[in-house]
C-alpha cells in the first residue's frame, strides 16, 4: 500500500556540526512573540566550544558560549512579570546557569556534599606529604573514591613528583565536595498552564533530586529525594504546590516514583533504559538491548516489541489538535518510527546517519515540528503534514502460517528403484549379505597376511617424517627417522642395520643420493636425512616418490612412505 | 567519513576544555605547565553521564574514546570510566580484561556492591563458579537488603557446580524476596536434574500463578505433564501458552504431537507448519512431520521427511526405526533391514525394533535369524515392557506360519492365547483378533487343537476369515503392532529437541 508522505521538510542545515543529546534540545518563546525558537546545547567540537544555539526560522539565530559541557537545557518561566518571557536553564557540572534574554541572568551552585570527618582531621594535622597520601589511600579504601574531597581525589590520582606542586598551588583552598548535575527537569509550581511558574528539578551525581525554588534557585528541603543510584532521565507530572510525581530511571535500570519527600522503586528493568516517556498511565521505556516496553503506572508490563536496530532515542509526540499520543524512536540506522501507543508502528522517517536527537514540539508557529539532529551533526526539521494519518499499517504476520510445508519431490527413478526392491528384495538382501561376507572376509585375510609378513603396525618401530623444501627444479628431501619402537621408554633397545631407499620415476625426478644408511637409532631421538631432488620434467609436472625403510637382508619393507612432490618451477 | 568526523569529537571535546579552563587560572606561568588548577578543580566525575548516554546507546567506539581520555586525565582512576570500559570488554568477549578493570573499580570505591556483583558476574562467565559464589557472598555483605538477583545467580553457580541442594536454598531465598519467572525455571531444572518431574510440576504450578501470562512457563509445565502422562492438563496449559504467544515453537511442537497422539494429523500437520517458520533444521519436528504422512497413508512424503530428519540427525536411532518400519510398509524389506539395523547399533535395547527387524527378516526368506530376532525382542520384552507381548507373540506365529513352520507356529499361537488369558483387562485390537483367528483356522485345518476351542468368549471377532486368506493375512498385522509405536516415538521424539 503506496503511504503518503506525512512530514514537509522545513529546514535541514547538514554543516550545522551540532553533537548533542536529547536532554539539550527544546524550544520555547523566547521573545514572547508567539515564534518559538529552537535551543539546542551543543556540547562542542575541538574548534568550537560549547555553545547553547538558539533558531529561528530557517536559521541560528545567535549563540552563547557555555563555560563548560552542558549536561541539559530546560526553558522555563521564573517570574510573574508580563510579557511572558521564558528563562534557559543549563545544566553543567555542578552549575545551573540561567540566560534571560539570551545573556547570562545568574548562576546557581548546587549545594556542597558534607566532608568526611576524618578527612578534615588528615587535611588539617598531617605533617608530610607522604604521610597524608598514605592516610587519604587508607580513607579511600574505606569509604570509597567518591566520598573524598575534590582535592584529595586529585592528590591521588597524581605520580609522586606531582604531588608536591599540586599541595603547593592548592595550599590555601578550601576542602569541597561537590555535586554534579546529570539530568534535569521543570516541574509547574501552582498552575498548571504552559506559561506558568516552574520550579526545576534536578537529578545529581551523588544520587540525589533536588527541586529548586523558583526564585531563590535553592533546593527545598522537604522535596529532596535520595536514591540508590544515579538517576538518568526524569520526568514530572502534576503541580510542585498541590501534588506531584517524578519518574526516574538510574544508571544500573531501575524505575523509580518520587513524590514529595518519598521514594519509592516500581521495577527493575532488563538492561539499562535509553529512553523514557510517561504518560498518564503507563511508562515507555526503550531499552538497551534495541526493545521497547510499555508498563503501566503499576509496574506490570503492557506490551514488548523489538525495534531494527540499537535505539538511541525516545521522545514522546503529542497531538493536541488531535487529541492524539504518539512515541517517536530515533533508531541507530538512522530511522525515525512512530509508535502508537498500543506498540504498533505507524510511520518511519529515515534519514542517512544514525540519530542523535529527537524533539517534538512547536517551533516557530508550527506546533507539530520534529526536529531531529544526526551523530554526523546535522540538524532537520521536519512539519507534520494536516493530512497525516497515523492509522496503524495492517500486520502481515498472519501471512506466514498460509506458506506451504516445503517437502522434498522424489523422482520417477525413486518411485522405479522402490518397485525394483519391492520385486527383488530378497535377491538384493542376499547379494548385499554375500558382498558383506566377502569384504569381511578379505579384511581378516589381509589383517592376517600382515601378521604373517610383520608388517603389523603394532610392531612398527620406526617412524618417518618428511618435508620438501624448495620451489623447483631442484628440491631438498628431508627425511625425519625416529625409533619408536613398542619398548621405547625404559629399557627400549635400540635399531641398528636400517637404509632409506627411494623410488621414483626417471621420467621425472632425479635424486641423489638413492638410497641412505641409517646409523643406530637410539629411541625418541629423530635423526635427519637429506636428499636432493632434480625435476627434469620439462613441463614441471609434479610426480610421488616413494621412500622405503629397509633393514639390511630383508626382503621385505618396514615401511613405506609417499611424498607427493609439489608442481615445479620451471626454468625457461 | 562521517564516522571519522563524529569519533574525533571527544577528543576535540577535552582539548577545548582545558583550553577553556586555561585564562581562568590565577597562578602564573610556574603552574601553566600542570593541569590542575588552584581555581576550579575539575571534578573527576564531571563527564560520567556522557559515558553512560553513550554506552546505553551502543556507540562503544566513541564511548571508548571518551573513557580513554578520563583515564588519561585522571591516571586512570576513574571508577566509572573503568566501570563501563569493563562491561564494553565484556560484550567484545574479552573476559580477562574486563575482569581487570572491574578489579580496578573495586580498589577505587570498595564499598560499591554492584562492582562486585559484575566481578562475580565475569568470573561466573569464566567458569570460575567457586570464586563467583565468593564474590557474590561479599557483595551481599555490602549490601544489606536481601537480593534476589545475588542469590538467584548464587544459584546458578551452584546449579554448575552440580551442587543441587545449595542451588535449590539459594533460589528459594531469590523467590523469597522478588518473584521472578528466572528463578522457578530454575528450581525446576534442579527437580528435573533430581529426576523429580512431580516436583517440577508443582514448581511450575506456583510460577503460573504468579505469571499467568507467562507462555515460556506454561509451555514447559505443559511438556512435564506430558512427560508425566497427564495428557489432558498438558494439553490446557498447552493451550493457553498458545493463547499468549501464538509463535511459541515449544508449545506448539507439544501440542502437534498430542494432536498425533490421537491421530488428528491434519490439524497436527498445520501446527508443525508454524513451527516450520521458525525452525526449519529440526530433525524432530521433520521426523514428526514424517509420521504425520504415515498416519495419512503418504507414504512417499512421510519417506521424503523422514530421510530429511536422517539427514539432519543421522544418529537418531528412533528416526531410523521409523524409517525401517516405513519400508517394512513398502515392502523394500532389504531397505528396511538397513535401517533397523542401524537402529540397533544405536539402541540395542529396544525389544520393538528387534520385533520389526525378525519382520524384516522374516520376508526376506531367512527363517532361522528371524526366529533370533523375535526371541531376542521378547527377552528385551521381559526387561522393559515396550511392545504389546499379544502382538509381539502372534508376529512370531504368523512369520512361522509363514515359513510353514506349523507345529511351532501352533505353539506360539497357544501362548498368545495363555498371554490373553492371564492378563485380564488386555485390550486386543480388532486386527490383532481378525489375524489370530485366521491363523487358528488355517491351523485346525491342519488339525492342531486349540484350548480355546470351546470357549468363544475369550476371543471374539465378528468374522473369522476364510483359511484360504491367512498366508497374505500376515500383511495388515503389522500395521496393528506398529501405529502405536509410532506414536510413541514421535512424542518421544520431542524430548531431546526442547528440553
Amino acid at each position: 500500500m503506496e503511504r503518503h508522505e506525512m512530514w514537509l521538510d522545513a529546514f535541514s542545515d547538514t554543516q550545522a556540526t551540532i553533537y548533542t543529546f536529547p536532554n539539550c534540545v527544546a524550544t520555547a518563546d523566547l521573545a514572547g512573540d508567539g515564534d518559538y525558537r529552537l535551543i539546542i546545547a551543543d556540547i562542542g567540537t575541538g574548534t568550537i566550544p560549547s555553545k547553547l544555539k538558539i533558531y529561528k526560522g530557517t536559521g541560528l539565530q545567535s549563540e552563547v558560549t557555555l563555560q563548560d559541557v552542558p549536561t541539559a537545557v530546560a526553558p522555563m518561566f521564573i517570574d510573574n512579570d508580563s510579557p511572558r518571557l521564558p528563562v534557559i536553564t543549563v545544566g553543567t557540572s555542578e552549575y545551573i546557569y540561567v540566560y534571560k534574554n539570551l545573556r547570562p541572568f545568574f548562576r546557581a551552585v548546587l549545594p556542597p556534599l558534607q566532608i568526611n570527618s576524618v578527612e578534615r582531621d588528615i587535611w588539617g594535622q598531617y605533617d608530610s606529604e607522604e604521610t597524608l597520601f598514605e592516610l587519604l589511600k587508607n580513607l579511600r579504601s574505606q569509604i570509597g573514591m567518591s566520598a573524598l574531597t575534590l582535592k584529595s581525589q586529585h592528590l591521588l590520582t597524581l605520580p609522586q613528583h606531582e604531588r608536591h606542586s599540586f599541595l603547593e598551588a592548592h595550599k590555601g583552598t578550601p576542602l569541597v565536595r561537590k555535586n554534579i548535575v546529570t539530568c534535569l527537569s521543570t516541574l509547574r509550581k501552582s498552575h498548571n498552564e504552559d506559561d506558568a511558574l516552574a520550579c526545576l528539578v534536578i537529578g545529581t551525581e551523588n544520587c540525589e533530586i533536588f527541586v529548586l525554588h523558583p526564585e531563590t534557585f535553592t533546593p527545598i528541603d522537604e522535596a529532596k529525594l535520595t536514591l540508590t543510584d544515579v538517576p538518568v532521565f526524569l520526568s514530572t507530572a502534576g503541580l510542585f504546590d498541590i501534588d506531584y510525581t517524578l519518574t526516574c530511571t538510574t544508571r544500573s535500570g531501575q524505575l523509580l516514583i518520587g513524590r514529595r519527600g518519598w521514594v519509592s522503586p516500581l521495577l527493575s528493568l532488563s538492561k539499562p533504559p535509553v529512553g523514557v516517556v510517561c504518560l498518564d498511565t503507563s511508562i515507555i521505556v526503550a531499552l538497551m538491548d534495541a526493545t521497547i516496553n510499555c508498563y503501566s503506572d503499576k509496574g506490570s508490563r503492557l506490551w514488548t516489541i523489538s525495534a531494527v536496530s540499537p535505539i538511541t532515542c525516545l521522545h514522546r509526540v503529542q497531538l493536541r489538535q488531535r487529541n492524539l499520543e504518539l512515541v517517536a524512536v530515533g533508531l541507530h540506522n538512522g530511522h525515525v518510527s512512530l509508535y502508537t501507543l498500543s506498540g504498533e508502528c505507524t510511520d518511519t522517517i529515515s534519514f542517512n546517519e544514525p540519530i542523535s536527537a529527537l524533539y517534538f514540539g512547536q517551533y516557530g508557529r508550527e506546533c507539530n515540528s520534529m526536529v531531529c539532529v544526526t551523530q554526523g551533526g546535522s540538524l532537520h526539521v521536519k512539519i507534520l503534514k494536516r493530512s497525516a494519518d497515523f492509522t496503524p499499517e495492517l500486520k502481515e504476520k498472519g501471512a506466514g502460517a498460509m506458506t506451504k510445508l516445503q517437502i522434498p519431490k522424489k523422482t520417477k527413478l525413486f518411485v522405479d528403484q522402490t518397485m525394483r526392491e519391492r520385486e527383488n528384495s530378497i535377491v538384493m538382501h542376499r547379494a548385499f549379505q554375500r558382498d558383506a561376507f566377502r569384504m569381511k572376509l578379505a579384511t581378516a585375510r589381509t589383517l592376517v597376511h600382515v601378521l604373517n609378513t610383520k608388517q603389523s603396525p603394532i610392531q612398527e618401530s620406526v617412524k618417518l617424517s618428511a618435508e620438501v623444501l624448495g620451489l623447483g627444479p631442484s628440491f631438498v628431501v628431508r627425511i625425519g627417522v625416529m625409533n619408536i619402537g613398542p619398548k621405547s621408554g625404559v629399557g627400549s633397545t635400540g635399531i641398528s642395520d636400517l637404509a632409506l631407499f627411494f623410488h621414483w620415476n626417471d621420467k621425472f625426478y632425479d635424486v641423489s643420493p638413492p638410497i641412505i644408511h641409517v646409523p643406530f637409532l637410539v629411541p625418541s631421538v629423530e635423526v635427519k636425512f637429506q636428499a636432493k631432488v632434480e625435476s627434469i620434467n620439462p613441463n614441471g609436472l609434479a610426480d610421488v616418490i616413494r621412500v622405503i625403510v629397509l633393514r639390511k637382508k630383508q626382503a621385505q619393507p618396514i615401511l613405506v612412505a609417499m611424498i607427493n612432490m609439489p608442481p615445479s618451477e620451471v626454468v625457461f | 567519513m562521517d564516522l571519522d568526523s563524529n569519533n574525533s569529537k571527544p577528543i576535540e571535546t577535552t582539548a577545548e576544555v582545558s583550553s577553556t579552563v586555561q585564562p581562568t587560572n590565577q597562578t602564573t606561568v610556574a603552574n601553566l605547565k600542570s593541569h590542575h588548577k588552584k581555581a576550579e578543580l575539575k571534578h573527576p566525575s564531571n563527564r560520567n553521564w556522557l559515558i553512560h548516554l553513550h554506552y546505553v546507546r551502543r556507540e562503544f567506539n566513541t564511548c571508548k574514546q571518551i573513557i580513554f581520555e578520563e583515564l588519561l586525565r585522571l591516571n586512570g582512576q576513574s571508577e566509572y570510566a573503568n566501570y563501563i570500559l569493563a562491561l564494553i570488554y565484556r560484550s567484545e568477549g574479552k573476559m580477562q580484561e574486563s575482569l581487570d578493570k572491574l578489579q580496578v573499580c573495586h580498589e577505587l570505591e570498595p564499598t560499591n556492591a554492584n562492582t562486585v556483583r559484575q566481578i562475580a558476574r565475569s568470573l561466573f562467565l569464566l567458569g570460575r563458579h567457586k570464586l563467583a559464589i565468593d564474590a557474590y557472598q561479599k557483595a551481599q555483605m555490602l549490601n544489606e537488603d536481601s537480593d534476589a538477583e545475588t542469590h538467584y545467580n548464587m544459584g546458578m553457580c551452584f546449579l554448575f557446580m552440580m551442587d543441587l541442594d545449595k542451588a535449590k536454598e539459594h533460589m528459594n531465598l531469590s523467590l523469597q524476596s522478588r518473584v521472578t519467572h528466572k528463578a522457578f525455571e530454575a528450581m525446576a531444572q534442579i527437580a528435573i536434574a533430581k529426576n523429580s518431574i512431580q516436583e517440577a510440576i508443582g514448581i511450575y504450578e506456583k510460577a503460573v500463578r504468579v505469571f499467568p501470562e507467562n507462555a515460556e512457563v506454561l509451555s514447559n509445565l505443559g511438556v512435564l505433564y506430558m512427560k508425566a502422562g497427564r495428557d489432558d492438563i498438558a494439553f490446557s496449559r498447552l493451550g493457553s501458552a498458545i493463547a499468549f504467544d501464538p509463535w511459541n515453537p515449544k508449545a506448539t511442537v507439544a501440542v502437534a504431537s498430542m494432536l498425533q497422539t490421537y491421530d488428528d494429523y491434519d490439524q497436527a500437520l498445520a501446527k508443525y507448519k508454524v513451527v516450520m517458520q521458525t525452525m526449519p533444521d529440526s530433525a524432530s519436528v521433520w521426523n514428526n512431520v514424517g509420521m504425520c504422512f504415515f498416519g495419512k497413508r503418504k507414504y512417499v512424503a512421510s519417506i521424503s521427511c523422514l530421510k530429511r530428519a536422517y539427514y539432519l540427525s543421522p544418529f537418531d536411532w528412533k528416526i531410523l526405526h521409523n524409517l525401517g518400519l516405513l519400508h517394512l510398509h513398502m515392502q523394500q524389506y532389504a531397505s528396511a533391514f538397513h535401517f533397523l539395523t542401524a537402529s540397533i547399533n544405536l539402541k540395542p535395547d529396544q525389544s520393538h525394533t528387534f520385533m520389526l527387524l525378525a519382520v524384516a527378516i522374516s520376508h526376506l526368506d531367512d527363517v532361522e535369524y528371524a526366529k533370533h530376532a523375535y526371541e531376542q525382542a521378547i527377552r528385551l520384552n521381559i526387561q522393559n515392557i515396550t511392545t504389546d507381548p499379544v502382538n509381539l507373540v502372534l508376529n512370531y506365529a504368523v512369520s512361522l506360519f509363514n515359513h510353514k513352520k506349523f507345529s511351532e507356529s501352533h505353539q506360539k499361537l497357544v501362548e498368545v492365547y495363555n498371554i490373553i488369558e492371564n492378563g485380564s483387562g488386555v485390550i486386543i485390537e480388532e486386527d490383532s483378533k481378525e489375524i489370530y483367528h485366521r491363523v487358528k483356522t488355517a491351523l485346525k485345518l491342519m488339525e492342531f487343537v486349540f484350548p480355546d476351542d470351546n470357549d468363544q468368549d475369550v476371543i471374539t471377532s465378528g468374522a473369522v476369515a476364510p483359511p484360504a486368506a491367512t498366508i497374505p493375512g500376515a500383511q495388515p498385522r503389522k500395521r496393528v503392532t506398529t501405529q502405536q509405536s509410532v506414536d510413541q516415538q514421535a512424542i518421544g521424539n520431542l524430548d531431546p529437541d526442547l528440553v
